[in-house]
């Protein structure tokens, strides 16, 4: 319990470079403290050439000191080539005579981060190495967050695909119904879905749903409801049944607090029977055949996953050859443009007043698009989910 | 590119400004640089606290008021992320030192070699927008976390 942290960190490398043979010994003794608790180490170099080497076999050298004056190749030329060494991010000072001031300002335009004077002062030398190795720390530090935000983004692209793959993408063909839906998170990971359930009987279940607070929790929160939702949906032939059981599963294993609305239907292509029921979630959209666009009448329920014992009532109404339903969630609603200006349930209901619906497909991106032109380029807070079943003419 | 880079030059001898304003109309007339003047280091920091969009300060040391090298401890405090460069006369290398070792990124010495300072301005431009970068990467560190759910408690009025 007693172990240094300092301890734990490999001490700053510094490369001196210098034709002076009598520079080595007078840094490791004016250093020595610094060398012998390990917080700083030193490697000497003759000229440019040998400081190059060095450093390309050295990857861990966090700073240069180097003279200017030397054989082979001088410290000016040294600076030009350290960013050709690849893998090395190293803080440069210079060791210029006093009062050299042309070959200051070229070593400072060649990137060095310093200088210091002949004869050395080794307090400014001292003062100058220590500002150096913070800035680079500050710099590590910063670049660090580079590294973790891939990281992170990388782990939110593998839970964005899981979540997107669950939503189906294929749709049920039939002569007698068409069904289409698309889901856009505004984030990598979004608390959106719908669902496509085949049924007994050729009924098939179509479910929208929307959970409170965004990001992981929310998508989390999502795959469990869906998973108890496709449960209950395969179990349970009445929706607002379905919607109880949910919601009584979701409330006893809900330490989260998290809800989410949900508006469950049962399509009968056999009838064109229509019925759904209503988990505090927006309510559908009805476009008739013959043209005009209504809201269904909101059958009630709260939300799931806050209350138990809960009775979701169930409402049926007849779908003609050519209706069309649209079940969207409040990304669609509240799509904002840059007024401030929210879409609105309005205008979700003129879209499809000027342009009937001609099959599914079409319509969810109508929808899509009339949002899409809405907002223009303002980022949205929400995923924007649509679901569209029509019943087709030739289902009758 | 997006907006040009400001630079103030902090003098008190009147006639640096029309000089710069001269020398740098080319970089002033292309939108790369624009240029704010102060008389001395009171004047300065004012500036620099009403305008965020300074990149850079270049100040000279000897001013009434507050000098450079005072004006040098003090940005940090109004604005950490400006770069400053300190103009001393030529071979002064006492203040050039204390200069740098109060945290100038580099220095330009009287009479103002255009051609140095403009190099200098150039490298002041690429370490800050690599600092830049990598700051904002910290901010999208920060907003990442928030969708992982490590950020804030959430909202329950969300859904709705």
């Amino acid at each position: 319990m007693t172990h240094k942290t300092s301890g734990m960190k490999r001490p700053y490398n510094i490369l001196v470079v210098d034709d002076e043979p009598d520079l080595q010994p007078l840094i490791t003794q004016r250093m020595r403290r610094r060398i012998r608790r390990g917080t700083h180490s030193f490697e000497f170099a003759g000229d440019g050439i040998e400081a190059l080497e060095k450093l390309n076999a050295n990857p861990d050298i966090d700073m240069v000191i180097t003279d200017i004056n030397m054989p082979r190749m001088d410290g000016l030329t040294l600076l030009d080539q350290i960013p050709n060494v690849s893998d090395i991010d190293v803080r440069c000072i210079v060791v210029s005579a006093y009062g050299d001031m042309q070959n200051i300002r070229t070593a400072m335009n060649r990137g060095a981060f310093d200088f210091v004077t002949k004869p050395l002062d080794f307090e400014d030398l001292q003062i100058t190495m220590e500002r150096a190795l913070q800035h680079l720390e500050e710099w590590r530090a910063a670049l660090s967050s580079r590294d973790a935000l891939v990281a992170l983004q990388n782990e939110l692209e593998v839970a964005s695909s899981t979540q997107q793959s669950i939503l189906p993408k294929a749709f049920p063909k039939s002569d007698e119904y068409q069904v289409f839906a698309n889901m856009e998170p505004a984030r990598n990971v979004g608390g959106d879905f719908y669902d496509v359930i085949r049924l007994e009987n050729g009924k098939v279940g179509l479910a929208i749903a929307d959970v409170s607070d965004k990001g992981v929790p929310a998508a989390l929160f999502m795959m469990s409801s869906r998973t108890l939702l496709k449960g209950a949906a395969i179990g349970l032939a009445d929706p607002g049944e379905a919607l109880r059981e949910v919601n009584e599963l979701l409330y006893e294993e809900n330490e989260t607090m998290m809800f989410v609305t949900v508006l469950y239907s049962i399509f009968d292509p056999a009838s064109g029977m229509f019925t759904y029921s209503n988990g505090g979630h927006d309510a559908p959209v009805l476009v008739r055949a013959g043209g005009g666009a209504e809201l269904l009448s909101l059958t009630g329920g709260v939300a799931l996953g806050v209350a138990p014992e809960i009775n979701f009532p169930s409402h049926t109404m007849q779908l003609e050859p050519g209706d069309t339903i649209v079940l969207y969630t409040d990304g669609v609603t509240e799509a904002m443009n840059g007024d401030g200006e929210q879409f609105g349930v309005d205008r979700i209901q003129e879209v499809f007043e000027a342009n009937p619906p001609t099959n599914s497909e079409q319509a969810t991106h109508a929808l899509f698009d009339a949002v899409r032109e809405f907002v223009g380029d303002t980022p949205q807070s929400d995923d924007i989910t649509c679901l569209v079943l029509r019943r087709t003419e030739d289902g009758a | 590119m997006g907006r040009p880079y400001k630079i103030l030059m902090v003098d008190d001898e009147p006639d640096l400004e029309p000089l710069v304003l001269q020398r740098m109309r080319r970089k002033i007339r292309s939108g790369d640089y624009c240029f704010v003047f102060a008389n001395n280091g009171v004047d300065a920091l004012d500036l620099l606290q009403e305008d965020q969009d300074i990149d850079i300060v270049i100040s000279d040391i000897n001013m009434p008021h507050m000098d450079g090298l005072t004006l040098l401890e003090q940005i940090p405090r109004v604005d950490p992320s400006v770069r400053a460069v300190i103009l001393s006369a030529y071979g002064d290398m006492d203040n050039i030192r204390t200069a740098m070792r109060r945290g100038a990124f580099d220095f330009i010495t009287k009479p103002i070699d255009f051609q140095d300072l403009q190099e200098t301005i150039e490298r002041t431009r690429l370490n800050l927008d690599a600092w830049r970068a990598a700051l904002s990467s910290r901010d999208a560190v920060v907003t990442a976390q928030g969708e992982t759910g490590a950020g804030p408690a959430p909202d329950r009025e969300a859904a709705n």
